[in-house]
């Protein structure tokens, strides 16, 4: 990310940005002009102590060409979309972590760029600031922003992401959306809950249930299981993530008297799994590098 | 793909802005942007160091006035007066400079690497116009707070002698050029160091100590006596212009105040001041390397962590 934002030179490879319709290398000279359109949040953003959010915000426009005419206008339309106007006017260092975030993302779309680059935006919130931040990128989605968003919060991608793109050690292995990537890597949980959490027998009840729906999940019988969580009440079934059979064992449990209140396939969890199996190097794993590959066309893909 | 937009995304592309593209004349708006931020971030700052600077004309006042008392000798024109109060034996004009350089320019490089501001300025504009309108601001304020000196040392003596010597604006510019010297000084330092404290005090220790350890080491071990050697190396030697500037030509080589008692025979001659010439060449060239390697460092610097 430092280095599409030209903080940092690659000691090996080069960045391609599509400038007037044509790819060209990132560089010194052509920055200023491939990067115009883009807004950038690298980490946890750290401004200058002793100015107010609107100076930040009206400098940061000028440079980058926003008229200043309208400067003030548009630090208003910011405001407001990120609820900044209690403290628009205080000076920074008073500020927590969370507020300065909220102001690295204004900050970022301020010249109103249509790419947002958020390097890790949530890292080091606490839950409310993070919670913050994603409703601020699925406003910036909403209004036709694209967001370029790294992160190893992958609950947070999972929550905000169209297509994500898996690297490990430098190398990109995976780059689809959460549907395809769930399907190709024929691998997913379902989570379900009981009108009566289950006291007793669990064992058998978890055996009775694995009887009813291995032959659904469309997985081989040795790798399937199921489990129960004592604390939350949650069952949990490993299937290949095919909708029709995720609609079968539903059908099956309930056919089986089971009271189902609850049943879903949580995205987030998925993405988590996801990540560890492509970038474990397990020979065992269905989800090794080979299949990744295989699975994954990874050649002439355009970001 | 067909991309369908939300109705709000067809709102604000209605209201889109025209903005100035990148080119030659966004590199001067930025410029100018970088000035007016920088003066206002820095504004406090500067209302502190022309507070200090009303201190310590006031202690210099103070010490004249004392010296006239003590020694029973009172000076009848204006110019004495004035070569009194810029006399570079009370260094208050270094000692401000070097306070108020450091105080403007301390951070001028370090802080973006420090604190990481960095992250969020220079995908914005580029190091270089940062430079140029950090520089250009911050030194617009040590260059008014000199100013200020100069202009209440100005209203003091036209007070007693009615008139005030036209060389005091010859002064006046050399204090200018020689503050900008050694603002370029700190921006070295800056540069170099690790965070903003440490430019601030490495730059008044080099100065305050090291320069005039080194002047001393020179003076002593008779270079500067034997074979006449200028201190035109060492950048608060030319310091001393700006209160000859007053009255030019003066004796330039003579004898040093004190060295005499302390080595127990003749004082040790020394260059008292530069060729105005020489010091405006010497100031150019040490402004020209103090610069060039600040930049290179700048540029080449990146932020930690990477």
């Amino acid at each position: 990310m430092k280095m599409i934002a030209y903080l940092l030179k690659p000691n090996e490879g080069e960045i391609l940005i599509r400038g007037n319709g044509e790819l060209l290398k990132l560089s010194s000279h052509n920055k200023d002009y491939l990067l115009n359109n883009i807004g950038f949040l690298i980490e946890n953003p750290f401004f200058y102590g002793n100015v107010t959010p609107r100076l930040i915000l009206s400098y940061f426009a000028k440079l980058k060409g926003y008229p200043s005419k309208k400067v003030g206008e548009r630090i208003e339309e910011v405001i407001e979309m990120f609820g900044m106007s209690d403290w628009i006017d205080k000076k920074i260092k008073t500020f927590s972590k969370g507020m300065r975030q909220k102001i690295g993302i204004a900050s970022a779309i301020i010249h109103d760029p249509d790419i947002i680059v958020l390097d890790e935006p949530s890292t080091g919130l606490d839950p409310g600031a993070r919670r913050d931040v994603r409703d601020f990128i699925l406003k910036l989605k909403k209004i036709g922003k694209t967001i370029f968003l790294s992160s190893h919060l992958l609950y947070e991608i999972s929550e905000v992401a169209d297509r994500v793109a898996i690297i490990n050690h430098g190398k990109l292995i995976a780059f689809d959306t959460l549907d395809n990537l769930e399907s190709k890597a024929k691998k997913s949980i379902i989570n379900f809950e009981l009108l009566k959490q289950p006291n007793k027998n669990i064992n058998e009840i978890l055996n009775h249930i694995k009887e009813i729906v291995t032959p659904l999940t469309g997985v081989p019988y040795e790798t399937n299981w199921i489990d129960y969580n004592e604390d939350n009440g949650v069952f949990q079934i490993f299937f290949d993530g095919h909708p029709e059979n995720q609609r079968l064992i539903l059908k099956t449990l309930l056919q089986h008297d089971y009271k189902v209140i609850e049943f879903s396939v949580p995205k987030a969890g998925l993405l988590e799994n996801l990540f560890i199996e492509m970038t474990t190097p397990d020979a065992t794993s269905q989800f090794n590098n080979k299949l990744i590959q295989k699975n994954f066309n990874l050649e002439n893909m355009e970001v | 793909m067909n991309y369908e937009l939300e109705p709000e995304a067809i709102y604000l592309q209605e209201l889109a802005v025209e903005k100035q593209n990148a080119g030659i004349r966004r590199d001067f708006t930025q410029i100018g942007n970088t000035i007016a931020f920088e003066l206002k971030r820095n504004f406090k700052k500067f209302i502190a160091m022309l507070i200090v600077y009303f201190a310590m004309f006031l202690l210099l006042m103070l010490i004249v006035v004392l010296i006239e008392m003590l020694t029973d000798t009172f000076f009848n024109d204006s110019l004495g007066y004035v070569q009194q109060l810029f006399s570079a034996q009370y260094g208050i004009l270094g000692l401000l400079t070097i306070i108020s350089a450091s105080i403007f320019g301390g951070s001028i490089i370090s802080e973006d690497f420090s604190t990481q501001t960095g992250n969020l300025i220079f995908p914005k504009i580029s190091k270089t116009r940062l430079l140029i309108g950090r520089i250009i601001s911050r030194f617009s304020y040590i260059a008014l707070c000199t100013g200020f000196l100069y202009t209440l040392m100005i209203i003091v003596t036209f007070i007693r002698f009615g008139d005030v010597p036209i060389t005091i604006l010859l002064s006046l510019l050399w204090a200018l050029y020689y503050a900008f010297a050694v603002f370029c000084f700190v921006t070295l330092m800056s540069s170099l160091m690790k965070n903003t404290s440490m430019s601030i005090i490495f730059s008044i220790l080099i100065f305050l100590m090291i320069f005039n350890m080194i002047s001393g080491i020179f003076m002593f071990s008779r270079f500067t006596d034997e074979f006449e050697l200028p201190m035109f190396f060492l950048l608060s030697y030319y310091e001393t212009i700006i209160s000859a500037s007053l009255n030019m030509p003066v004796t330039r080589y003579g004898p040093v105040l004190g060295t005499g008692a302390m080595l127990g025979g003749d004082p040790l001659n020394a260059w008292t001041t530069p060729l105005p010439l020489s010091a405006g060449y010497g100031l150019l060239i040490y402004i020209s390397i103090l610069l060039s390697i600040a930049y290179i460092r700048y540029v080449t610097r990146q932020s930690k962590g990477e």
